[in-house]
């Protein structure tokens, strides 16, 4: 059977960590009253208590804290970073990924139709480059034709009037322009 | 946290450290290595600690870095080193000039108290030290060994019982000065 000693104690570690009630307070201020041996550990405990609360602090040197302050100190970080780290502190990280996410999307709705677009520009610039090329070779071959055309026509013009002249000249003049005239072929009609 | 900030967080809290590392691993210099060790750490990782829960975190960071370096000490020598608890006692002028034999007295208590803690096992010292020295409530101190928050109650019980014990075999006066001012 446990003495009332025993159960003094037990509520005597309580009081130490202030978690005994006040009901049992009072049982155990009761028992110290009367039990000079339970009385006397309470005071040698709550002694050894208090000289552990008052150890001394002991001063930190200055040299430790200069040391740490010189290993901590911030680098100079360039605006970008300033702004990314700050956009990017664990508070913002999940919204700022979102909205990264929702710019990246729109960015890319807002593109693809401008390139779809440019494809068919593109296209279209091509077909008025074919074209311009093939009306230069069309012109060229006209100016061509127009330049044979003419040439025979002259020809043609040159050797009718050359046959009327010959024809209608009177025999003795045949012979002359014959002996004379030299861009017949061989000379000679 | 800002540098700013965090300088002052070191101002507030650099003796509770330094104070916790010279009680535990008692040597000096290894004291202010660790203390170093903690902050620059805090600054590291400032993004992922909770700001309500930084004390607990630097006295986490502390305390294991505190276990590492006792059991590296142990490695390399045997039996505690007297020179932490020589470290400790620096001079205060004002107490000193006030109450000169109060402050022997105070120096000789605090030399037999840390003597008598020296010998406790190393997680019995650690609690007692962070639960009155440092005033850390128990389920913080739970939290920063990764223990049972009953464990640790169990274990702050039977360390103030080893103490109590410690101290009664090495300075019966000292205990009977207790039971002295009690009866006053």
């Amino acid at each position: 059977m446990r003495t009332e000693c025993e159960q003094a104690r037990e509520w005597m570690d309580l009081l130490l960590e202030n978690e005994l009630k006040q009901p049992e307070k009072e049982q155990l201020d009761r028992h110290l009253e009367s039990c000079k041996s339970c009385r006397m550990m309470l005071a040698e405990e709550q002694s050894l208590i208090q000289g552990l609360r008052n150890l001394k602090k002991v001063p930190c040197p200055d040299a430790v804290i200069q040391s740490i302050l010189r290993m901590t100190k911030p680098e100079r970080r360039s605006w970008f970073k300033r702004i990314t780290q700050a956009v990017l502190q664990p508070a913002f990280r999940k919204p700022a990924y979102a909205f990264a996410g929702v710019l990246a999307a729109a960015l890319l709705f807002w593109l693809i139709p401008k390139m779809e677009m440019q494809d068919t520009g593109s296209e279209l610039a091509l077909q008025e480059t074919v074209d311009s090329q093939d009306l230069e070779k069309s012109k060229a071959q006209a100016e061509w034709t127009l330049l044979y055309v003419s040439k025979k026509l002259n020809q043609a013009q040159e050797k009718a009037v050359k046959d009327v002249v010959i024809q209608d000249l009177p025999e003795t003049l045949k012979n002359t322009i014959k002996k004379t005239v030299p861009f017949f072929k061989g000379g000679r009609i | 946290m800002d540098h700013g900030t965090f300088k002052k967080f070191v101002q507030t809290h650099k003796n509770a450290v330094f104070s916790y590392a010279t009680y535990l691993v008692r040597n000096r210099q290894d004291a202010e290595d660790i203390t170093q060790d903690v902050f620059v750490k805090l600054w590291q990782n400032m993004d992922k600690i909770d700001k309500n829960k930084t004390k607990a975190w630097i006295m986490r960071v502390a305390h294991n870095l505190c276990i590492d370096q006792i059991r590296r000490n142990k490695s390399l020598r045997s039996g505690p080193s007297e020179e932490g608890n020589q470290a400790v006692f620096v001079q205060n002028p004002g107490f000193h000039d006030a109450d000169p034999e109060g402050y022997m007295e105070f120096r000789e208590m605090q030399k037999e108290i840390l003597e008598a803690l020296a010998r406790l096992p190393e997680k019995t010292r650690c609690v007692l030290l962070m639960h009155y020295f440092q005033d850390l409530k128990l389920d913080t101190i739970s939290d920063i060994m990764n223990e049972n928050l009953n464990t640790v109650k169990v274990t702050l019980h039977r360390g103030r019982k080893l103490l109590h014990a410690e101290l009664k075999s090495r300075y019966p006066d000292r205990v009977g000065e207790a039971q002295h001012a009690y009866r006053m």
